[in-house]
Order: C-alpha cells, then structure tokens, then sequence
C-alpha cells in the first residue's frame, strides 16, 4: 500500500507540472500586454518596456517558463497584477470561502442522493423512483447559471426570504463581524457563538449550496440506485435474505458497502465538477471564493493570479482523488488483504 | 406418525408476461419427513431450485404463488418478509450451488456467521462466536478461529460451503435445503462434501431437501429421490425403487436406459427433443414428444399421480405398461 500511495504521489507531481505548463502557454499566448495592466493609466511606451523587463517579460518564452517552474517550486507565486498583492495570500484568502461551499454541497449531495438512491432501488419503478428520474434529468439538463438566477428571482425577488448574494451581510461584519479562524464563517461564526454572524452567513450560503447540491444530486442519486440494483442481484445478498436478516440491515449495510466503491469514484469526479462548476455559481452570486476570483483575473488577464488560483485548484482537485483511492482501501477487503 | 418436515400440496409458481404467463412450477405435492434425505433431480430449468426458493418464501417479483407450502407445520404461502423471519434460517435453512458468491465479500466469515446466528440464537456476540466455532469444528473446518477472521476470498470454495453448513446448522433448523452445493466445486471437494453432509444426517438426523442433477450423488445420500420434469414432479419414491426401478419413462433415461417392451434395454447417452419451453407447454404429458413409449393418450391427457407400491408414485399414462422392464437392467 505504501508502494501504492508512491506511485499516486508521484503521478501527482507529473499532473501538477502538466497542469503548470497549459496555463503558463495559455496566459502567454493571450493578446495583452501584462506590463501595461500592472502600470495602470497611460504608460509610454519606455515606462512599459522597463516593466516588463523588470517582471522578466522580455525574455524568450522557454526561460520566463523555467523561471517560473523554480519560483514556485519554492513556494513563490508572484504578485497578483491587479491588487500587487502576493497571490498565495489572494487564493488562502478565498479558498476558505469555495472550501466552505463546495464541501457543504457534497456533503448534502451524498447525505441526501444516498439514501435517495437506496430507496429508488428498492422500490424500482415506483411513484419515488419515477420522481427521482424526472429530477435527475431535469438536473443535469438545466444549465447552472438559469438555475442560479431562477433561484435568485424566486427567493430574493419574489419571496425576499434570502439574500441576493455575496457571503456576509455589510451590516453583519460591522456589527457582529465573524472572527476569521478556519475562513469557514459558518464554523468561525459557532466556533466565537456569533448567533447574528451565523444566521447571515447561513442565509448567504443557501442560495449558491442549493444550486449546487440540485446540479448534482441528480447524478448521486441516479448512479447510487444503478448500482444498488446491480448488488440486489448478487447472490450473497440472496444469502441474507435467505437467513431472514432484516431488509434495512441488507438494504443499508450490506448492500451500501458493495456500492461504496463505486460511489466513491463518482464523489470524487464529482467533487472536481463541483470546483469547475462553483465558478460559474460563485460568480452570479458574487460569492468571494477561488472560481469568481479566476474569472475575475483571466478577465483581467491578471496572469499570475490565474495561474496560481487554477494551480490551487488543481491541488484540490487530485488531493480529494487521491483521498479517494486510499479509502477504497478502508472499504475493500479485497484489496487489503491481497 | 409424527408431522413431515415439509409438505407441499398444489403449489404453483407462475410470472406474469407481458403477453401470456410463463407458469414454472405447476401441482407439485412434496412431503419430506423428520430425517429424510430426499434428492431434488431433474434439468437445469426444470424448476428444481424455484420450488427450493418457494420454501422460504423467496420467489423473486413478480412471481405469483399459490398452494400450500408448510414448514415444519409453519405455512409459508402468503406471508410477509417479516412473517417468515420465523422461517428462514430458523426453520429452513440453506446453502447455495456457488459458495464463492454466497457471502458478502466485504465482511469477514466471522461477521457475517455472527450476525446471523445472533437473529436466530438471541444471544450476545461472544456467544455467537462460540456457536460459530463449534460449528465449524462440528463440519470439520481445520482452523476455524482463523477461517472467522478471514474475509470470503481468502477461503477455497470447499471452506465457505463447509461455513455455510456451519451456518445453516448454527441456526438450528428443521430442514436443510441444499441448492446444488456441490455443482461449483472440484470432484474431490464434491465427495468431502456429500460425505459431510452424510455424517451429519447419521449422527443428527438431520432432514434435507437435496437438490441436483447428479444421479450419483443421490444414490450416495438421499434416502429418497424426488424426479421433475417441466416444472412437475413426475416420479417420487425411495433411493431404490426409483434408481433400480424407474416407472416414468423420463426418470428411467434419467438413469441413461430406456425402457422397451420384451426387447429388454439398450443405453442411451441424451434424450432426443428438447425440455419444452414453460411459456408454451404442450398439451397432455410435458414429455409425450421426447417419449418413445407415448400413445394417443399422453398428447391429450395430462397424466394423474399414481400409487405403484409402497410410497412410488409416478405420474404416466404408461407406468403399469414398463413395470418389469427397468429391472432388466440392474
């Protein structure tokens, strides 16, 4: 197993560079000039010329490449163009903010999809499972942002029960500000019993979270009842059955850890969709997180920005698949023990 | 005479389609007595392993079932899954053709063994595993503290059937129902596991409802044998009359002779024609259009059960007709 986690790290760094070297070739092959941007106002053409010999733009391509590859070897990802700010600074910043709502929604997503899933299958082509199918379809086929925005109309414009965007009420951080610990305000918020902090931030958060979690609770449930009737059909199931074990005992343990498997590989991939589509979702509700923070910087072709935010998202991205494979080793014995 | 172990008066197994019903098992009568061995024989398709899964209760949807099926006097047609939690394992338990998928593989043997025997046994887990220990030394299982600790795939096929006898047995029931056990295993495996199960009806007088297509394996256990055809059962009567002295001309090719008249046998390797299919049942006797002694009769009438002797009974239009003619060959 250990020899396995090598290799998976490893691979890791491979995947990592890879992903260095398509941004990198995409922020450069842009049509702008960077220098101008950090400047600002109307340089001239002598004051542009001296920036971007300072920031090293003058060089050919294959060496401002290695000179990046190094920098951030050891940790330096540059200023951001547009605030001059360190970007490692700008992303741990914002992180915290996508962290909270892309983890929330999978959590939701699998505490909800799961069970959803199990029932579906066991009472296949019923009232609920034809339900769950229509949603599922509907699901996938609406596209993030009318949902998004559709909400929005529903329940700030007609209802007004829940604000229109962003992650704390201006009002809130000034009278009740949320003491940033962990950046995940619902945590920070319980974590100093700031009741006026949390409720805002919950009412917030509502909107972007829901959008995700009906964007891919679809998909969960739709995979976990397939899979759930693929075991049904197993022998040893009929084995319990046969023994007179309980239906939930093999509907919800014995069955549910022979999905698990599977399951873990669609949470996974499923987590990676959920940091590529938080950007769009993150945008529309001017929620502060990593993905409206790379629209906002490839926009601005605010290149070290980009390339540090996608790297961090990256990072994410193959930490949770790597989480995922050695937990396959915690649910297969098969595995364990060979 | 005391209760039979199993009686099974007029079931029949019958799933709807979307154009006509397939009805799979039809009238089958079956009693099996406290320590009976009786063999189950027929084709694959036959219907051998539904009626098995009848007995507990567990013909799959949208299968419909109707008759009489008791168990140890418990009648199991029309009860809920929570009904016969009395029954399965309790009163019938049983064991499977392949022993590789008949335990979950992400528990271990001694979880799964626990558990089940806790529902049956309403004792604690340091109990049940005592039971399971004692089991599995009972069928013979070299190292059974370390076969509990093991997950099923690091157990030979030949183990997890002996843990599935221990299992069965663990739950104490009234009938063993043995779903072709051996069919998945390596010959040598077959014979420790027909021997086991042998020694277990000596010693215990344990009641089994042996299902196979193995003629050999029945002459070796049972002490009756059950023949079906198509979804009837076609022949009944003990371990003798029925392997030395077939009436039914199915069960006599069963047995790879055939029966002529005054011309003694000859040997056969198959059965010409083949099984009908049980959407489309021929009328009168399922076999007529295999069978070499059919008359007119047997394509019109659907033949009656009959008493020969003793308790033989054979259901055939022609069973009076081939009396002496079997014995020719034994």
């Amino acid at each position: 197993m250990v020899k396995y986690v090598v290799q998976r790290l490893i691979l890791m760094v491979g995947v990592v560079l890879g992903v260095v070297t398509i941004t990198f070739i995409l922020s450069r092959v842009l049509p702008s000039s960077p220098a101008e941007l950090m400047l600002g106002g109307r340089p001239t053409v002598e004051q542009i010329a001296a920036a971007e010999a300072e920031m090293g733009l003058d060089q050919p391509l294959p060496v401002q490449y290695i000179n990046y590859v190094s920098d951030l070897s050891q940790g330096e990802f540059g200023r951001s163009l547009r605030t001059g700010q360190p970007v490692l600074s700008e992303v741990s910043d914002r992180l915290g903010a996508t962290f909270e709502l892309t983890t929330l929604a999978i959590v939701l997503v699998v505490l909800v999809g799961i069970p959803l899933g199990v029932l579906s299958a066991v009472r296949r082509n019923s009232m609920l499972d034809n339900v769950a199918r229509a949603i599922a379809v509907g699901g996938v086929a609406i596209p993030s942002f009318i949902l998004a925005m559709a909400l929005q109309l529903i329940f700030y414009g007609a209802l007004g029960w829940l604000p229109l965007q962003g992650r704390v009420a201006p009002i809130v951080s000034l009278d009740s500000p949320i003491l940033p610990i962990t950046q995940l305000y619902l945590i920070d918020a319980l974590l100093t019993g700031n009741w006026d902090g949390f409720r805002d931030a919950l009412a917030h958060i509502a909107l972007p979270l829901l959008t995700l979690v009906i964007l891919l609770l679809a998909t969960v449930t739709r995979i976990t009842r397939n899979m759930m009737v693929e075991v049904l059909k197993e022998e040893y199931i009929r084995t319990a059955f046969a023994y007179g074990v309980p239906k939930s005992s093999i509907y919800y343990r014995h069955a549910l850890k022979a999905t698990l498997i599977p399951m873990l590989t669609v949470i996974g991939l499923t987590y990676g969709n959920l940091l590529g589509g938080a950007v769009i979702v993150e945008f529309i509700f001017d929620w502060p997180g990593l993905g409206a923070f790379v629209v906002f910087s490839i926009i601005a072709n605010d290149y070290p920005a980009s390339l540090g935010a996608t790297l961090f998202l990256a990072g994410i991205y193959l930490s949770v698949n790597l989480i995922v494979d050695l937990l396959y080793f915690v649910v297969d014995p098969r595995l364990r023990t060979q | 005479m005391s209760d039979p172990v199993l009686e099974i008066s007029g079931l029949e197994v019958t799933f709807p389609g979307l154009v006509r019903s397939t009805t799979i098992l039809r009238s089958i009568d079956m009693r099996i007595d406290a320590g009976d061995v009786l063999g189950l024989v027929g084709e694959s398709g036959c219907g051998k392993s539904m009626t098995a899964l009848a007995c507990l209760g567990m013909v799959p949807a949208p299968g419909s079932v109707s008759g009489g099926i008791k168990v140890d006097g418990y009648e199991v047609v029309g009860r809920s899954d929570a009904e016969l939690g009395a029954v399965r394992g309790s009163k019938a338990a049983m064991i499977f053709q392949n022993p590789m998928r008949s335990l979950n593989p992400f528990f271990s043997v001694g979880r799964q063994m626990t558990e089940i025997i806790r529902l049956h046994r309403s004792c604690d887990k340091a109990d049940a595993y005592m039971i399971a220990m004692e089991e599995l030394t009972s069928v013979h299982m070299p190292d059974p503290d370390f076969a509990l600790s093991k997950y099923p795939h690091q157990l030979s096929g030949g183990q997890i059937q002996r843990v599935m006898i221990a299992l069965a047995l663990a739950c104490r029931p009234k009938l063993l129902i043995a779903d072709e056990p051996t069919t998945a295993l390596d010959v040598t495996v077959q014979a420790q596991i027909i021997s086991l199960l042998r020694e277990l009806a000596d010693k215990t007088g344990l009641t089994i409802l042996f299902i196979t297509h193995d003629l050999g394996v029945v002459s070796q256990l049972c002490n009756r044998v059950a023949v079906m055809y198509a979804g009837r059962i076609v022949e009944t009567g003990s371990v003798e009359d029925v392997i030395d002295n077939p009436r039914h001309p199915y069960a006599a090719k069963l047995m790879n002779t055939v029966p002529t008249i005054g011309h003694g046998l000859r040997d056969l390797d198959s059965i010409p024609g083949q099984v009908p299919d049980p959407a489309f049942p021929p009328p009168g006797c399922a076999f007529h259009d295999r069978c070499a002694l059919a008359i007119e009769l047997c394509s019109q009438t659907i033949p009656r059960t009959k008493v020969m002797a003793g308790a033989h009974e054979v259901a055939c239009h022609r069973a009076g007709d081939i009396r002496d003619a079997a014995k020719v060959t034994s």
